[in-house]
Parts: C-alpha cells; sequence; structure tokens
C-alpha cells in the first residue's frame, strides 16, 4: 500500500525519543463535548485542561459515565471535540479532516481497546503486522525483526501463528499491546484495557505496560475504575461528571 | 495491496457461508451467461452459415445506379426493389475473380416473385380428357366414359352453384349471365357428349374456355423465385438438394419449385393436413385426444371432403367405398346407415364413409394415413402441379408490367436446414434467361416470339377474370403489389418449351459472391476492394456483405442479439442486487473489525478498496468455475447436440440438431461484464463499510 506517509511527523520520530526527555505531546485546552440526543443534550466533557508529556504513564480514573473514554477519544482523535483546543505533538487536529486524523492515528498514537482489539481472521502475527503494512515504510526484515522483538517483550513469541479466537483475554490484550507498541507511537491510549480481565490477568497488564513504559519510553494513557490498578500509576487524573477533579 | 488482498482471502475463507452465497450467485450467472451465449451465437453463426450457403454467398454484389437496397430473403412481401440490371454479368464475375484472388465464384442471380394458376379440377380432368382423345383410345373404354361422368358431375356442381354465386359476391353483368347459362345448358344436355365425340377438340376447347373459369376455387399459388444459371447455383450452394425430380438440364429453361413449398401449397389440402397430424404425433409427441390443434385439423378435413369426392370420377367412387368397406375401416353401423339411404345413391353413401373415415382417433390413425395414401391418393390430384408438367408463371417485370412464361416444372428441391423456414421455405427456382424474360427484359429474338401466342398460355391467363384479378384475389397476402403500377393488357410471351437459352450477354439483378476465405476479416477486405475496383474502373456496382443482403433475416439477428443482452442485463441486475445486499449485511457484522482497523491508522480508502478488492476475487474465482462448467456443458451440447423440438426450433437451430460452441471472445466478453457487475455490487457497500468510524464501532462495544 502506498499511503501518504505523515511526512512532517515521521522524520522526527526518532529525534524525539532520544532528545527531548520532557516533551509535550498531549495538549488540551478548555476542552468541551456535547452529546446532542435529540432535543436532549449531554455535556460529556466540561472544561479540560491537561496535558501530558513523553514518558508519561498516566491513569484516568471515574465512575461510570464520568466521561474517560470520551477524553481518551478526542486524544485519539477517534472522536472530536465541541470547543476548545486540542493539540497532538503540538499540532492543532481541531481543524484536521478525517485523512489526516488517520494519518495522526496511524503514526503517533497506538491503540488498546477493552474487546475487539483484533482482526478475526488474522493470526497473530499478521494483526501485528497490520499497520506496519498500513505504514509501509519498513522492508519485511524489519518488520519482522520489530514484530519479534515487540511478541517477546509481550511474551507471546510462540503463540505468534494461532488465529485471536485460539487465546485467552490477556493473551488478546498482549497481542494488542504488541500491536500499538509496533509502529512506535508517542502515546499509547487504553480505555479500560482490564475490564474484561480478572484481577490478577489485569494486573499483569498493567504491570506489562508499566515495564514497556520504562524500557520503551512510550508514554501510555489508560483509563480505569480499578482502584488497585490506579495505585499503578505514576499520575492519577479523576474524572466526575466530565470534569477532572484532580490531577497527581 | 498485498495486504488487502492477503486480507480479503483470509476474509473470503472465514466467511465461508458469505462467500459460497455469493459465489454461487456468481457461479450460476455465468453458468446461465455463458450457455446463453453460446446458445445464441451458435444459432447465429448456424443461421449465417446457413444462408451463406444456401443463397446469399458471402457478398452480394448489385448495381450502384439505385438509391434501392439490395434484399435477397426475407422479404414478407413481393415489394422487391427496382434494381437496375448488372449488364454483363458473366463478365463482370471474371473480371472480379481475375482481380482479386479471394474470390471463388460469382453466381448470377436475381429475386422476383411469381403468381401461378395450376388450373382447378375442370382444367385438370379436361387435360386429362385432351390426353386420351389425343391417343385416340377407343370412344367407349370405361376409363374413358368414367371421365366424361365426372366431367359432367363436375359442370353439374358448377351449374348448382352458379345461381347462388350471383347472388352472393360474384358481379356479372347480365350478358356475361346469359352466355354463362347457355353453355352450362350446352355441356349439360344429354346429346352433349355425343357431339362431343364428333368435335372432340372443338368442345374440349369450348368447356376450357368457358366452363372451367366458372369454378370459383381460390387456386391461385404465389412463390418467390431466384433467377440464377442451375447448375453453378448447385456447385456454390452445398445445402442445395434436388428432392423430386430432376435438376434443370444445362441449356435448358425451367423451373424448380421448393420442396416445402411442394408440400405446403401444391398438396392436397386433406393430404397436408393429414401429414401435419402425422408431424405433430410423431415429432411434438401430441395425441389427438388431447390436443385441440389436431382436433381442428381434423373437423376442418371432415368439413372438406368434398374436395375428395369431387376430384373422383364415379368409377374411382364405387372403388373406393369397396375398399372402405372391405378394409373394414370404417365402423359396420356407418355403413348400414348409408345402405338404409340406398335410394340417394352410391355418391351420397360415400359421403358418410369418408366422413366416418377422416373422423380418425389415436387407435386408428396411422392405419388410416396408410390407406389414404395408397387408396385414396392415387384418385385425387394429390399435388396441383405435377412434376414434368409446363406451368404459366406470371410475374411483375420492370416498370410494373406483367409478363407471363410457361416453363416446366423440373422437380422439386430444398435447401438443407431451412426445410420449414418461413422465409426462405417459399424460394423456388430458375433459371437466368426465363428470370429475365418474366422481368421484361428480352433480346431482339425473344421481342419476336411475342407475336406466337401460343394457345395455351391464352388460356391460362383467361381463366383468371384479368390480371388486376389475379393480383387482387392474393390481395391479402401480397400487401404491396402496386395494383396501379399492373397495366392491364399483360405482355404475354410464349417459350417454345426447354428451348436451348440464348447466347447473349446475360444480365442479372444482383450475384453472389463466395469467397476462399470466408473469415470476417476477409470479407471486409473483398467488399473493398470491389467497391474500389468498382469506382476505379467504373463498374457501376456495389457489394454489401450477406448480412445486409439478407434484408429481415440480418434484422433477427438482431432480435436474437438484443434478446440475449436483456437476459444478460436481467441476470446481472439481479445478481447485483442480491450481491450488494448480502456486501452490506456482512460489513454491517464487520463493523468492530473495521472499526478497529480504522482505529489504528487505516484509512477510508483502504476500506473500500479492500471490499472491492474481495469482490472482485469472489467474482472472478467463482465467475471462472461457472464459466468452466458452462464450457464444459457447452462442449458436452456441443458433441451430442441439442435436439429441436418443432418446425420453430428447427429454423432456429438451421437444422435438427444445434451444436453449441463458445469461443474465447465470448468468454471474455462474458468476464468483463462479470468484473462490471461484482464491481457495481460492491461499491456501495465498500462506501458504507468506509463510512463506518471508529467511534460508532466502539459504540457497538458498549
Ligand atoms: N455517542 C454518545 N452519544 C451520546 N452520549 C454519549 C455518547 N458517548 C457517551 N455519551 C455520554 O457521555 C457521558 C460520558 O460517557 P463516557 O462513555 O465517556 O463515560 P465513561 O467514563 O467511559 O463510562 P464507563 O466507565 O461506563 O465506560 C455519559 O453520560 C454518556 O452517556
Ligand atoms: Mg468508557
Amino acid at each position: 500500500m502506498n499511503f501518504p506517509k505523515a511526512t512532517q511527523t515521521t522524520q522526527t520520530t526518532q529525534a524525539t525519543q532520544t532528545v527531548a526527555e520532557k516533551r509535550e505531546l498531549i495538549h488540551l485546552e478548555n476542552v468541551n463535548k456535547n452529546y446532542h440526543l435529540g432535543e436532549i443534550s449531554v455535556q460529556a466533557l466540561k472544561d479540560i485542561n491537561l496535558t501530558i508529556s513523553s514518558c508519561e504513564f498516566v491513569a484516568v480514573a471515574g465512575p461510570s459515565g464520568s466521561g474517560k473514554s470520551t477524553l481518551l477519544n478526542i486524544i485519539g482523535c477517534i472522536d472530536t471535540a465541541s470547543d476548545g483546543e486540542v493539540r497532538i505533538d503540538r499540532e492543532s487536529v481541531l481543524s484536521l479532516h478525517d485523512h489526516a486524523l488517520t494519518n495522526i492515528r496511524l503514526h503517533k498514537i497506538g491503540f488498546i481497546f477493552q474487546s475487539f482489539n483484533l482482526i478475526p481472521v488474522l493470526n497473530i502475527y499478521d494483526n501485528i503486522e497490520f499497520p506496519l503494512l498500513l505504514k509501509g515504510n519498513l522492508s519485511k526484515a524489519e518488520m519482522k525483526e520489530k514484530i519479534y522483538h515487540f511478541a517477546r517483550e509481550v511474551g507471546l513469541i510462540d503463540q505468534l501463528f494461532k488465529k485471536p479466537h485460539e487465546l485467552s483475554g490477556g493473551q488478546r490484550q498482549r497481542v494488542a499491546i504488541a500491536r500499538a507498541l509496533v509502529t512506535n507511537p508517542y502515546i499509547v491510549l487504553a480505555d479500560e484495557p482490564t475490564a474484561n480481565l480478572d484481577s490478577i490477568t489485569g494486573r499483569s497488564i498493567i504491570n506489562l505496560m508499566k515495564t514497556i513504559n520504562e524500557t520503551e519510553k512510550t508514554a501510555f494513557l489508560f483509563s480505569t475504575h480499578d482502584q488497585t490498578i490506579i495505585a499503578e500509576a505514576k499520575r492519577v487524573v479523576r474524572l466526575h461528571d466530565g470534569k477532572i477533579i484532580s490531577d497527581e | 495491496m498485498r495486504l488487502i488482498i492477503h486480507l480479503s482471502i483470509k476474509h473470503l475463507f472465514v466467511r465461508k457461508t458469505k462467500t459460497f452465497l455469493i459465489g454461487s450467485i456468481i457461479l450460476f450467472g455465468t453458468l446461465f451467461m455463458v450457455l446463453g451465449d453460446a446458445l445464441v451465437e451458435s444459432m447465429i453463426s448456424s443461421m449465417s452459415n446457413s444462408i451463406v450457403s444456401s443463397i446469399t454467398g458471402n457478398i452480394q454484389i448489385y448495381s450502384s445506379q439505385t438509391d434501392e437496397k439490395l434484399s435477397v430473403v426475407g422479404n414478407m412481401d413481393s415489394n422487391f426493389p427496382e434494381l437496375p440490371s448488372i449488364k454483363d454479368c458473366r463478365a463482370m464475375g471474371e473480371l472480379l475473380k481475375k482481380k482479386i484472388a479471394n474470390i471463388k465464384a460469382v453466381v448470377p442471380q436475381g429475386i422476383n416473385f411469381a403468381l401461378v394458376n395450376p388450373g382447378n379440377i375442370l382444367d385438370v380432368k379436361l387435360r386429362e380428357l385432351r390426353e386420351k382423345v389425343k391417343k385416340g383410345e377407343a370412344r367407349n373404354l370405361p376409363e374413358i366414359e368414367g371421365l366424361k361422368g365426372h366431367i359432367t358431375t363436375i359442370i353439374r356442381d358448377i351449374s348448382s352453384n352458379y345461381e347462388n354465386r350471383i347472388g352472393q359476391a360474384m358481379q356479372v353483368d347480365n350478358d356475361e349471365q346469359t352466355t354463362d347459362r347457355q353453355s352450362m345448358a350446352r355441356a349439360l344436355a344429354p346429346n352433349f357428349w355425343q357431339t362431343f365425340d364428333e368435335h372432340p377438340y372443338d368442345n374440349l376447347e369450348f368447356m376450357e374456355n368457358r366452363l372451367a373459369p366458372l369454378i370459383s376455387d381460390d387456386t391461385m399459388l404465389y412463390f418467390f423465385y431466384i433467377g440464377t444459371p442451375p447448375d453453378e447455383f448447385e456447385q456454390n450452394f452445398p445445402l442445395f438438394q434436388i428432392v423430386k425430380g430432376e435438376r434443370i438440364p444445362k441449356g435448358k429453361q425451367g423451373l424448380l419449385l421448393n420442396e416445402s413449398f411442394y408440400e405446403s401449397q401444391v398438396k392436397h389440402r386433406i393430404a397436408r393436413r393429414l401429414d401435419e397430424i402425422k408431424k405433430l404425433i410423431e415429432k411434438e409427441n401430441l395425441n389427438i385426444r388431447d390436443s385441440k390443434k389436431i382436433k381442428d385439423l381434423i373437423t376442418q378435413n371432415r368439413e372438406q371432403i368434398l374436395e375428395i369426392k369431387n376430384q373422383m370420377g364415379p368409377l374411382d367412387v364405387k372403388r373406393l367405398s369397396e375398399a372402405l368397406v372391405k378394409e373394414e375401416i370404417v365402423k359396420i353401423e356407418t355403413v348400414k346407415g348409408a345402405a338404409a339411404n340406398n335410394s340417394t345413391g352410391p355418391v351420397d353413401s360415400i359421403d358418410n364413409l369418408l366422413s366416418a373415415f377422416f373422423d380418425m382417433n389415436d387407435d386408428n390413425f396411422l392405419q388410416r394415413y396408410n390407406f389414404f395414401y395408397r387408396e385414396i391418393a392415387p384418385k385425387i390430384i394429390l399435388y396441383r402441379i405435377k412434376i414434368g408438367e409446363f406451368l404459366p408463371l406470371t410475374s411483375l417485370g420492370r416498370s410494373g408490367s406483367t409478363t407471363s412464361v410457361k416453363l416446366k416444372v423440373y422437380g422439386t428441391f430444398k435447401l438443407k436446414n431451412f426445410e420449414n423456414s418461413p422465409l426462405i421455405g417459399n424460394y423456388s427456382l430458375m433459371d437466368l434467361v426465363s428470370f429475365r424474360e418474366l422481368l421484361g427484359e428480352m433480346g431482339k429474338e425473344k421481342r419476336a416470339d411475342m407475336e406466337s401466342l401460343t394457345r395455351e398460355i391464352d388460356q391460362s391467363i383467361s381463366s383468371a377474370t384479368s390480371i388486376d384479378d389475379l393480383f387482387s384475389k392474393k390481395a391479402k397476402v401480397v400487401t404491396k403489389v402496386n395494383v396501379n403500377k399492373v397495366t392491364p393488357v399483360a405482355k404475354t410471351t410464349a417459350t417454345p418449351p426447354e428451348r436451348l437459352q440464348l447466347e447473349e450477354k446475360e444480365s442479372c439483378l444482383n450475384a453472389a459472391i463466395i469467397l476462399k476465405d470466408q473469415s470476417e476479416s476477409a470479407m471486409k477486405k473483398v467488399l473493398q476492394e470491389i467497391n474500389q475496383l468498382s469506382k476505379s474502373l467504373d463498374l457501376k456496382i456495389q457489394a454489401v456483405n450477406w448480412q445486409e443482403a439478407a434484408g429481415l433475416l440480418g434484422q433477427l439477428f438482431f432480435v436474437f442479439k438484443l434478446f440475449l443482452y436483456i437476459f444478460i442485463a436481467i441476470i446481472s441486475v439481479v445478481a447485483i442486487f442480491i450481491i450488494m445486499n448480502l456486501q452490506v449485511m456482512a460489513a454491517m457484522e464487520r463493523t468492530k473489525e473495521i472499526g478497529v482497523m480504522r482505529a489504528i491508522g487505516a484509512p477510508g480508502p483502504f476500506v473500500v478498496k479492500l471490499m472491492l478488492v474481495e469482490s472482485i476475487i469472489t467474482t472472478n474465482f467463482f465467475g471462472v468455475v461457472g464459466a468452466l462448467i458452462g464450457m464444459f456443458l457447452v462442449y458436452i451440447f456441443g458433441r451430442i447436440g441439442i435436439p429441436a423440438n418443432g418446425d420453430i426450433m428447427t429454423f432456429l437451430f438451421s437444422g435438427p440438431y444445434l451444436y453449441p460452441t463458445t469461443t474465447w471472445f465470448s468468454l471474455l466478453k462474458i468476464m468483463i461484464i462479470l468484473n462490471i457487475v461484482g464491481l457495481l455490487a460492491a461499491i456501495y457497500p465498500a462506501l458504507f463499510a468506509a463510512k463506518i468510524t471508529p467511534l460508532r464501532a466502539m459504540s457497538h462495544e458498549i
């Protein structure tokens, strides 16, 4: 595939990883998000101000309906803010079109979802390879090396040629982590990555993420309402009714 | 792209049900397309071959000095274009053959339309009597006496019908009526046959001229004919076959009737119906009990037994009655009934016998059919025109004049594959000299002959009240004969029969060109060459391909193709709609997967391409399988042949079997159509899938 490479960003990728230790990745300023359901308007996010820098490991906590997913979707360019300023890698995304947003997702962000993470018809290897093929800037050998590297890191080196449905939920989330990391994103967004897992597996996933955060220097932003998992985070942003009530 | 193809194939394998469903639609669609295409194309090529090798040749040439279009076959009316002649056909042919290497033969031709009055029953019986008188057979032989008795019966019939007809349709002025009545009275006078024996020829002539025309039978026949040198025609048109009689001997003038015309128009109506019933029973597996068509035919036969009775003399009637009773073909009760009524005489009882005889059913049909041909047929006029007889033909010639020529009927022929074609089955064949005479194109010597009109011709013309009448009688069928053009007085040419053809420059209206290399491209090349040659040498001719020359048949091909394409279009549209729905459903099922792909950076066009590629792979894979099965079936059918069921199919198949074949070009055509179908069917679902946003996929997740 010949995807237009996000030229303005890809060359800087390696540089940022090494040079800037504290670099602003995500910057939200007075962000509001309103959902309109016919007559009723729901304000899912209210006046959000948030900055996340490289190498951070941030948890977004809050009860159900507090706006965690909405926040992550806006940061992940899956959803757009109603107003305010959203900058990703110092680039304002509010006015960008779908094509440009897709590029940002491909090149700068990694995603881990609660479930339905993987493409069911592809095996694990192919699933991890998928975003690399979309980027299309690596040779076959380079891709293979990367895939093996991350598969090893998440501990799935001998499951590579299985289909997603042959793996357990925890294993699937590990694949999702590997896939999210394989493109070397600035930040990995994970919306309740442990919600479908038992607590032990959930913890191991969070620990894995933490380890990778340290070894790969990739920033993580994940949401959860599980107190024990929140404890693992270095920084916790608490949401309530769409507002940030604490950030520590 | 590798990713898309890889993903597509994976997908098709995983979603087996959907793939299979769409696949089978494609497969059967292709199968039907291949079969339909093979059928129509083979029908067209088989028919083309038949036409090319039975009448038109590959190319037709005709004069360029006209705006009219040449139309060799397929005219449904007699309104032929008035083409100027090509002055010297023979020389033209030689010239073309010399200049253009690919020309194998040039066969001069012309097409026209003829009316024939083969004479009614009285004519026929008088002719028989004349023969006998000529031979000087003993006057009171039972055969001659029987014939005379028969003639008297016929005249009595005419007499008793005469007043009815005067009352109804016939418009005859009073003078004529008086002469008619006097004539009939004279022939029915008790001493008529005594006076006859004293002056047989005068009396024969009297009856032929005065009485025979009073019979109101619709005895007029009309047919198309090709004028061409018979030997050259036979050499170059391999589908030509003599059926009855012999070919026209070289150098002789004569006529070959089309077998199908001979059997359907010339044959006795009752015999014709029996033949048709037999064919319906044998070829179409019908039976008398259930088929209304056959029942109608039987009823018609029973209503027209007079046509058999009137054709038999008293002697034959007696013999036939005996045979019918002896063979116990007719039930005893009927005979008894007839016997009880004996006072009315044997002639009446034969009515009952025949009526009972023709009341056929499934059990006795074959037996009675054979009886008919064994016992009845020899006693009646089975064919109104006999092979070997001289037939007076009347045609519309140049500038509306009508011309008559008497020609010997040498036999009948058929153009194989077109035996029952309504378009070609009516074409008879005559030599070119006679053709030109009928067209009114004659040399100096011919003009001299015009003066010496033979009596026979005069008579045959006079049996129709006038030429106008002669044409208007058939006006229903011959819709476009321009009656105004017909000059009231006919130029009549008497041709001493079987005279050698005149050695003069042979002109013709058109000529068929047979090629050595008959391929489409070779034909096009020769067409060009002829038209160029005509220009540079001022030959005043133009060349058209056989399809153009075939007139209505050419259009028939167009209709076939139209049907084929409508069929393909219907299949395609149905397929597109079903596939479209299935794909939209599949896309909906894949919402989450597509959402994930989009979320992790797959752009919208990627999803579109993915869906299109999937569709193209499915269509081509199953399309090829379908096409292979189709080709296999076509191959099998091509080996064993598809039998034609009935006349229409025989005509469409140009023979009793159709051997379908298919070409790579056809397959290519179908594969292109298939890919268009696949793409059209996938575009909407693909755009639909591309609209799936990660967000929407995510909300499904909750
Ligand atoms: N697509 C939508 N349309 C309308 N309202 C929405 C939509 N998505 C979220 N909301 C509303 O916005 C608010 C925030 O929802 P959000 O999903 O962000 O909460 P959450 O913290 O992720 O909850 P949970 O823990 O249950 O996932 C809720 O009140 C929710 O009803
Ligand atoms: Mg949520």
